[in-house]
């Protein structure tokens, strides 16, 4: 059970002092956490539609097409993804919404770690990381396609507020 | 307000929002919300009972595998339906128009 390995990996903090980076830090685990449970009802969503589009198709064209559309409407979460010419498997997607949040993510807590670890603690780069990862969340929530919605998990800064 | 207190209070209000929106939403929005709800509320709980986690931070995973598995699924759905091995390379995106 997964909720049992995340269980463990809190207790394993146990007893450690509060700090400021120690919320950011909670914060980062519980954010993809949750966004990590939302990814596999995002992919298939964007799968069946998939499907569907061929479903509907009259022709291998006409499914070409559809399918063209479901990948376009789309876009803006996953970006553009081309096949991996660095001779890795599958492909590689950037200029999305996604990928933005997955580097936005990763950088503050790679981050948060060094500084957990022992490194000095830098306040303006984590309030900066931190306002990025906020951005990228309400960017994922504002291109979302129509019928899908994400809760407003550390949302509260999008529409415009800081 | 201490940095715990706060945090507690940051994760309640997006477990209790969630909840809120995951009541008002059909279909899959509604099993988004709800989803994140329960982690918020798990790491709330979590958190009040004073387990802090250190140390290692979860990443948020990339798509990129899964979405190269999705056009293989569709590639496949594309084939049986119209039983030709002429279908067109589904990895590459058309081109913007223009």
């Amino acid at each position: 059970m997964r909720l049992q390995v995340y269980a463990l990996l809190f207790v394993l903090g146990n007893g450690c002092a509060t700090t400021a980076v120690q919320a950011q830090l909670r914060t980062a685990n519980a954010l993809a956490l949750g966004v990590n449970r939302v990814l596999p009802l995002l992919e298939s969503a964007y799968r069946a539609e998939g499907l569907e589009a061929i479903d509907a198709a009259r022709s291998q064209q006409d499914a070409n097409r559809r399918l063209s559309h479901v990948r376009e409407r789309w876009r803006p979460v996953w970006g553009l993804c081309t096949a991996d010419d660095s001779g890795g498997p599958g492909h590689r997607c950037h200029d999305g919404a996604w990928p933005a949040l997955v580097a936005a993510q990763g950088a503050w807590a790679t981050a948060l770690e060094k500084q957990i670890a022992g490194e000095p603690i830098d306040r303006v780069q984590l309030d900066q990381l931190f306002r990025q990862i906020r951005g990228a969340y309400c960017d994922l929530k504002s291109v979302l396609p129509s019928g899908v919605a994400l809760a407003p998990a550390i949302a509260s800064g999008c529409n415009g507020a800081p | 307000m201490n940095d715990r207190e706060e945090l507690i209070r940051s994760l309640d209000i997006v477990a209790s929002v969630s909840d809120g929106v995951a009541r008002g939403l059909p279909g899959v929005g509604g099993i988004l919300s709800a989803v994140t709800a329960a982690a918020a509320r798990f790491a709330s709980d979590l958190v009040k009972q004073g387990l802090d986690p250190v140390q290692h931070i979860e990443r948020i995973h990339a798509a990129d595998e899964s979405l190269a598995r999705i056009e293989e699924s569709w590639a496949s759905a594309l084939r049986e339906k119209f039983s030709t091995s002429e279908t067109e390379d589904t990895l590459t995106p058309e081109p913007p128009p223009g």
